[in-house]
């Protein structure tokens, strides 16, 4: 059994430390960093929840509840900063895709615990592969900061349809990385390929966002 | 066999629209095009996801929703759709749109009888907006009443095909739903599949209804 909140003391102790230290733009991206970490730990535990409740097996727990808790979860913290803070939508950017990554590196550091860290061949794919499956996740986010906040009802619905597109999309990597052989291969590829394909495509556009 | 034949077909349909969807909106930078290819995505993961699962595991999905948060989502991208079409233009002042509401309600009473409160609530809000938005647009483009009207646009205008596709999609949505309430079994004598296959070909004429209104 593992005990993921004595890992989650033991990786966030230093970077609590180093929130104090850092000022700006560092800090928030501790912060955001720190805040995907915590995401992820009480995404583990709400899903647990909910599969124990509905008396869902640890499969139809991963591909069915684990991407619907598991995405709303990670939107809290930049939902939280945009509705309080208000602030620039290239700010909001940046600190969605570091709760993204906070998630999937809390994520990886649990799956390495649990399954061991013997074959480095696996966890370099299982990590590229669900960080670029959290980070595209967090690109359509982004879309609809960019696109979709200049009126109030755009922003609400436009944001809600997105959440069902991160939730299917998180589903579908899901059901592809639990099967066996070159349908798993499949899942591993799609995030960093979709990601590629993203990046690719509206690098220009990225440009123009980033002020690059 | 059929349902998976059916949702392949809808899969092609729905990844032809959203890959014509982004390609115009890219080639464009019009909003609405980027809509329907964004319409026709989460359409398609939603259908990817059932179909997936299906195959996967011999089943349908049990302990969540997910495939239809996509659909939900999709319905939501066609009402940004439709509303960036008009472009603010006022309702229709139409009595007969007084039927949508009275038909969607009574409709949702009925699937509350098989299917969860919740999501047979959200489709019937989703879906009242979208035939309200279909209806309103028929009205604005075909009755002469309106032809000189000083608002609206002159790409609503030519959307009258457009609000037929949306309407066939709304009415395909709602047989598909009767009929699994009513008929089971997996043969082609089951209107299940049929209208199916009709929202199939209701998302299949988007793109060119689309492009006859705002171009590309």
């Amino acid at each position: 059994m593992n005990y993921i909140e004595n890992i989650f003391v033991c990786l966030v102790a230093p970077l609590l430390v180093a929130v104090p230290c850092s000022r700006g733009r560092g800090r928030r991206m501790i912060i955001f960093f720190l805040s995907g970490m915590l995401a992820c730990l009480l995404s583990s535990y709400i899903s647990t929840f909910l599969a124990a409740v509905r008396g869902a097996d640890i499969f139809s727990a991963s591909v069915e509840i684990a991407p619907f808790v598991e995405e709303v979860i990670k939107l809290f913290p930049v939902a939280f900063f945009l509705l309080v803070f208000e602030p620039k939508a290239k700010e909001a950017a940046d600190n969605a895709i570091m709760t993204a990554v906070g998630f999937a590196t809390f994520e990886n550091v649990c799956f390495m615990v649990e399954n061991s860290t013997g074959d480095i061949l696996h966890l370099a794919i299982r990590g590229f592969s669900t960080g670029a499956m959290h980070v595209v996740c967090a690109l359509f986010i982004i879309v609809a900061i960019y696109k979709l906040w200049d009126t109030d009802w755009l922003r609400a619905t436009g944001f809600l349809a997105l959440i069902a597109v991160t939730i299917t999309y998180h589903g579908i990597y899901n059901i592809l990385v639990s099967q066996k052989g070159i349908v798993a291969a499949v899942g591993y590829a799609v995030p960093v390929i979709t990601a590629a394909i993203v990046l690719a495509v509206f690098k220009k556009r990225n440009n123009q966002i980033y002020g690059n | 066999m059929i349902e998976n034949t059916t949702n392949i077909i809808q899969m092609i349909a729905v990844g032809l629209c959203a890959a014509t969807g982004f390609w115009n909106g890219h080639v464009s930078r019009k909003k609405t095009w980027v809509l329907l290819g964004f319409m026709a995505l989460v359409f398609f993961l939603g259908d990817l996801y059932w179909q997936l699962y299906l195959i996967s595991y011999g089943r349908t999905p049990y302990y969540s929703h997910i495939p239809y948060y996509s659909w939900y989502a999709s319905y939501i991208f066609l009402l940004l759709l439709i509303q960036a079409l008009r472009e603010g233009r006022p309702n229709c002042k139409s009595r007969f749109v007084l039927i949508v509401p009275l038909f969607t309600i009574g409709m949702t009473l009925f699937y509350m009888q098989w299917g969860d409160y919740v999501s047979n609530i959200i489709s019937g809000f989703l879906m009242t907006f979208l035939l309200l938005n279909g209806i309103d647009g028929l009205i604005y483009v075909y009755s002469s009443k309106y032809s000189d009207a000083a608002y609206g646009t002159a790409g609503e205008r030519s959307a009258g095909l457009f609000y037929i596709a949306v309407m066939m999609s709304c009415i395909a949505e709602y047989g598909s739903w009767t009929s699994s309430c009513i008929w089971t079994g997996d043969t082609l004598s089951n209107p299940y599949f049929w209208f199916d296959m009709l929202l199939s070909i209701s998302i299949l004429i988007m793109p060119a209804a689309l492009r006859k209104a705002v171009g590309v």
